[in-house]
């Protein structure tokens, strides 16, 4: 038991515990607000997997998200099956997915793959906009219901925002399970030295296909639930964008830190929401992601509480010592 | 019959014939050096028999079984374990998780029961760590348990690293240049440690470039110039070969340091 009261765990629990009280308090806007963050936490969570345990950076996560959010709707609009079943579809077709975009994996590593998952996020996007008899393209699939379980109609967003914080705290636990067990080891081993990974016996390769699975099944995941919260879907949802805001909640939660993640989609899903007052001043607002990410990257560390310590150190002992660093070296 | 063998190894690089028909037989229980000048392919021969490269010809057999070709998984569960000239640590990790990395081809569940907890998992993991914690004591890391493993001096970094490929519980421990960048007190350590190390595996195959090192603890040692072996024997035999010292020294007037890196 003592083995899981680490910080991190500490910090799940209390944004679980915030986040399952919040309902009582807010309005239906912030509630909305509150589950985009939910979303985004799975969806980060799910790229944290990919950049943070495989060591491989997407560019072009949305895709997944966006197969997700498609298969569902679709699903819906043409055979009108309701969400249960459409779940199951949903994990198939991003694995599939995640699947077709890991075989290239096999040959390519850096840059190449920045490359290739961006590519893969533009082809995507494309044939959503294009297949008009399945996606009806550029309009879009309006009118989707809310979750429906075995029968049992969502009717309110607040039992939609427990739902998803079921999947929250589901993926959250299969994160830890991960990483805490040999496929997990293998992974942070690729990551840190894939030359040494190697020679210890392990095969890139499978473990590669495996993780870009697992990550584009979680992010599909995801997205299908954003379909029922939004109740359309459109192409342009599912852009570059959307990639690379989930880079950033990743960068400033931590690589590889799902508590972290957490903290990260809060931070960057209400602070955009925020700003949103001061429009009439400053019409950017999305520019706190360009603005965050960089102070993120100065520091050199995440910004979450788990290491909060040092980022501090970094950040202070940057300025009052600007030399020292480089005399260290 | 030899422990290990290898017939006729070859391989090339384009024009370059990095490693010319090389044969040469490791005995059970004895440490082997191989040793040459800079470039002579010592590395390449250890990439090698581990599966980094495919000879164009030649056969390398381990145990009576031929692992030719072999691909690196293959050939580590076939019991060749080796450690870097460089120091490669999986940085981000434990020193515990390290250890854990090395007996991962011997832990028998797969990717699928790894994503959650069930009993053979939970069995394993427990063996593991287990396991761990022998060899932690082995190799005198215990109380660097759940440090980062590039936090160790270097010297235990070395020390983990050999760790590591020991608990694949290899046949042969192939080590590539373990004194590099050591002082004389921490090789003269090194020496009695790899020497230990027979105790724990059937066979040792040492690159080394410090002479001393190498004299000391070699059963026997194989001589490579330009990927081709010109002298093989005990010690004694080496050092008096003139092949050997023309291969270090040069034709006499030509000055290079023998144990220069």
């Amino acid at each position: 038991m003592k083995k899981y009261l680490n910080s991190k765990n500490i910090i799940f629990l209390v944004i679980i515990v915030f986040m399952a009280l919040a309902p009582l308090v807010t309005d239906p806007y912030q509630l909305r607000v509150l589950i985009s963050c939910e979303l985004n936490m799975i969806f980060a969570m799910s790229l944290n997997l990919l950049m943070g345990i495989g060591g491989t950076v997407s560019f072009g996560h949305a895709a997944f998200y966006g197969i997700g959010a498609y298969t569902t709707a679709c699903l819906w609009y043409h055979l009108g099956w309701n969400y249960s079943t459409n779940f199951l579809f949903v994990i198939l077709i991003t694995g599939l997915a995640g699947l077709l975009l890991a075989l290239p994996m096999s040959r390519i590593t850096g840059r190449y793959v920045t490359v290739i998952t961006l590519s893969f996020a533009e082809i995507v996007n494309l044939i959503i906009k294009n297949w008009d008899k399945v996606t009806l393209g550029q309009m879009g699939i309006v009118g989707i219901p809310n979750i429906d379980l075995f029968g049992f109609r969502f009717h309110s967003k607040t039992q939609f925002f427990y739902f998803t914080l079921i999947f929250v705290i589901l993926t959250y636990i299969l994160m830890n399970w991960l990483v805490d067990s040999k496929l997990g080891r293998n992974l942070q081993a690729m990551r840190d030295d894939s030359i040494a990974a190697e020679a210890m016996g392990i095969r890139l390769f499978p473990n590669k296909v495996i993780v870009f699975t697992i990550s584009a099944i979680i992010a599909g995941i995801a997205g299908s639930l954003y379909a029922h919260l939004m109740t359309y879907v459109e192409p342009s949802t599912f852009n570059a964008n959307l990639s690379f805001s989930c880079i950033s909640i990743v960068v400033v939660g931590g690589l590889g830190n799902f508590a972290g993640t957490l903290i990260g989609s809060l931070f960057l899903t209400i602070l955009p929401e925020y700003l949103r007052r001061f429009d009439f001043l400053f019409k950017y607002r999305m520019i706190a992601y360009g603005l965050v990410l960089v102070i993120v990257m100065w520091l050199n560390h995440s910004i979450p509480g788990l290491k909060l310590k040092q980022a501090f150190q970094a950040l202070f002992g940057k300025i009052l010592h600007r030399n020292r660093t480089e005399e260290e070296v | 019959m030899a422990l290990l063998e290898v017939k006729d190894l070859t391989i090339r690089f384009g024009g370059l014939v990095a490693v010319d028909d090389l044969s040469f037989t490791m005995e059970e229980g004895q440490i082997t050096s191989l040793i040459g000048p800079n470039g002579a392919g010592k590395t390449t021969v250890i990439n090698l028999l581990t599966g980094f490269y495919t000879p164009n010809e030649g056969k390398v057999i381990l145990d009576g079984e031929d692992i030719t070709g072999f691909s690196t998984d293959q050939v580590v569960s076939k019991g060749l374990s080796r450690t870097f000239q460089n120091i490669r640590l999986f940085s981000n990790m434990s020193v515990e998780d390290n250890i854990l990395i090395g007996m991962q081809h011997r832990i028998e569940y797969g990717s699928f029961l790894s994503l959650f907890p069930n009993p053979k998992k939970n069995e394993w993991e427990r063996k593991a760590r287990e396991e761990a914690t022998a060899i932690l004591e082995r190799v005198d890391l215990s109380d660097y348990r759940y440090e980062k493993s590039t936090s160790l001096p270097y010297g235990k970094q070395r020390k983990l690293e050999i760790g590591r490929a020991l608990v694949a519980k290899p046949k042969i421990l192939l080590l590539d240049e373990p004194a590099a960048g050591m002082n004389p007190v921490e090789k003269k350590e090194l020496s009695l440690f790899i020497r230990s190390l027979l105790n724990d595996v059937r066979g040792i195959l040492l690159i080394e470039h410090d002479m001393k090192l190498v004299m000391d603890i070699s059963d026997k040692i194989v001589v490579l110039n330009h990927g081709a072996k010109i002298c093989e024997g005990v010690p004694e035999e080496v050092q008096n070969n003139p092949e050997v010292i023309e291969a270090y020294l040069g034709r006499k007037g030509v000055h290079h340091d023998v144990t220069g890196e």
